[in-house]
């Protein structure tokens, strides 16, 4: 039997930009007019000054993780058939250091580390959408325990 | 103007709180409804306010108020809202009356929540991003990753929490089993009879680490109720009046997503610490002077985060005050002496508030903390909004 697809995200006129720029490998995000933050949810008005003018720019997917979770038991058929897994949140080396959740690649739970440096990687669910997604960095990085 | 002490809950009503009612939620809501007038020695005719809230598992207060035959309704309010609204329901209730809006108020929740609507999976994320109770970001950013179940976004919270301060397995594992104890002497709760220990706890399957199933609360149906009125009439009613010291529903910066929210600058402190000034301020209190608290359980953490952020200890230092027994009924502040949501039962954290009054009346039996004159009552899980009650007798 086929196991059915994970949720496909459901872009909005809000964020269509970030799945426009994930869909061709590029880290697309709002940059407040007001205090040049970055952010990540997508949103109307920015949450550190309250700035509602924005443009959308292309940033360096290099981040350090923030938290994770790993995943033993899932409600839905699509994600119990691949536990466990890891969805980790990670502080983006960008001005306002907003926090991008994506699944962790190529690194066992016990392997993962608060602060470790990953890079973001784009992994296609269709023609038109790619999800984020965490490998850990290219450059050897020193291990913090 | 201030809220204190102008009203008083005089009135609770519970249902059994079981894994399969059998029942509609309607009816559950109308047996804890009567139960709350008959215990408050009012009549049904005196109940002129009604405020519920719920996730669209609750019942309306239109439902409740035709059911108890009320030939009016001078005020109502359906919040469409978690547990964070928990203690808000019931400072709702204050000021209405407070304010001369009503008299007698019943708050209430009621839900197959074993039975019927479960939190989790692909359509309850939906369902919350299509009602405002998050927004489209949450079910857009989240869902596809995997993250559908409050258990997995409350595990990020908890997990920093750990990064920064150290807390360990053991100590989420002592809120639990703290919360089971207490559970043993509550004949309502549904882990009455079943024990838990430590090992029983770390011996338990993986959710969504560092989430155990028992770090996470139970599945309930079942619905409680209380009865809000002013301090006056409160003293002539049949039991003694829990009075409304303070209330306060509040949130921090950045507040947006009520589980996981990604805008917050830190994750590992709570919607208390924002609102706590507020409401000591309020009651004219500090938390020495609170001799219990009944914290939102919703998992093992969120008792953890409160008790920090409510400046029941330093923070940081939750997990350390746990393990040292700081929460148990003989502990500095004993908490969640009913079982909580992690043991009674889950009527999304109004149950808190009724085990309360409960033990300001000194009806605790076996759990009943010694010389309890002042309790709060919190609600929310750990993220930056939420509320919470401080009563006293
Ligand atoms: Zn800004």
């Amino acid at each position: 039997m086929e196991t059915p697809r994970p949720i496909r995200p459901k872009p909005t006129a809000m964020s269509q930009p970030f799945w426009d720029g994930a869909r061709v490998g590029e880290l697309r995000l709002q940059c407040c007019s007001g205090c040049g933050a970055h952010r990540f949810y997508p949103s109307a008005g920015c949450h550190k000054c309250g700035d509602d003018g924005y443009d959308w720019r292309a940033v360096p997917g290099r981040g350090h993780v923030y938290t994770w979770t790993v995943i033993r038991r899932a409600l839905d058929p699509a994600f119990q058939a691949r536990v466990p897994f890891t969805v980790a949140v990670v502080a983006l080396d960008v001005a306002g250091r907003p926090l991008l959740p994506g699944t962790m690649l190529d690194c066992a739970p016990e392997d993962l580390r608060a602060d470790m440096a990953v890079d973001i990687a784009f992994e296609p669910y269709d023609d038109d959408i790619s999800l984020p997604c965490w490998r850990p960095a290219g450059e050897p990085e020193e291990e913090k325990t | 103007m201030t809220l204190r002490d102008k009203t008083a809950i005089v009135g609770i009503g519970m249902t059994d709180y079981t894994r399969n009612s059998g029942r509609t939620v309607e009816a559950l809501a109308l047996e804890a409804a009567k139960a709350a007038v008959a215990d408050a020695g009012l009549k049904t005719a005196d109940i002129d306010g009604l405020v519920t809230y719920g996730l669209g598992d609750t019942i309306s207060t239109n439902v409740l108020a035709t059911d108890l035959g009320l030939a009016r309704v001078r005020h109502y309010a359906d919040y469409n809202a978690g547990g964070n609204m928990a203690a808000g329901v019931v400072t709702h209730a204050a000021m209405a009356v407070a304010s001369g809006m009503a008299d007698c108020v019943l708050v209430y929740r009621a839900l197959n929540g074993a039975s019927g609507m479960r939190y989790g999976g692909e359509a309850f994320a939906e369902m919350l991003s299509r009602t405002s109770v998050h927004s489209d970001a949450e079910g857009q950013f989240l869902a596809p990753l995997g993250i559908t179940m409050p258990a997995q976004e409350f595990a990020l919270m908890c997990q920093r929490h750990m990064i920064r301060y150290g807390t360990t397995h053991e100590q989420l594992g002592t809120v639990a089993t703290i919360c089971r104890e207490n559970a043993q002497a509550n004949p309502q709760a549904q882990m009455h009879g079943r024990p838990m220990s430590l090992d029983d706890y770390l011996d338990a399957p993986w959710i969504a680490e560092p989430f155990r199933i028992y770090d996470c609360c139970l599945m309930t149906d079942g619905a409680c109720a209380l009865i809000v009125t002013g301090a006056e009439r409160a003293r002539d009613l049949a039991r003694a009046p829990a009075y409304v010291m303070a209330g306060v529903t509040g949130a921090g910066p950045a507040n947006r997503g009520l589980m996981w929210g990604n805008y917050w600058d830190d994750h590992a402190s709570s919607y208390a610490a924002h609102i706590k000034d507020d409401l000591y301020a309020m009651a004219g209190v500090g938390p020495a002077d609170i001799d219990l608290a009944q914290l939102y359980d919703c998992f093992s953490y969120s008792v953890i985060a409160q008790l920090e952020d409510y400046g029941f200890c330093a923070k940081g230092e939750g997990g350390p005050f746990v393990e040292a027994g700081g929460i148990r009924l003989d502990g500095e502040i004993p908490v969640n002496t009913g079982g909580g949501l992690l043991s009674e039962g889950y009527i999304h954290g109004l149950n808190g508030v009724v085990e309360l009054v409960g033990q300001l009346r000194g009806d605790g039996g076996g759990r009943q903390v010694a010389g309890a004159e002042i309790g709060m009552a919190t609600a929310g899980g750990a993220s930056p909004n939420g509320g919470a009650v401080i009563l006293r007798n």
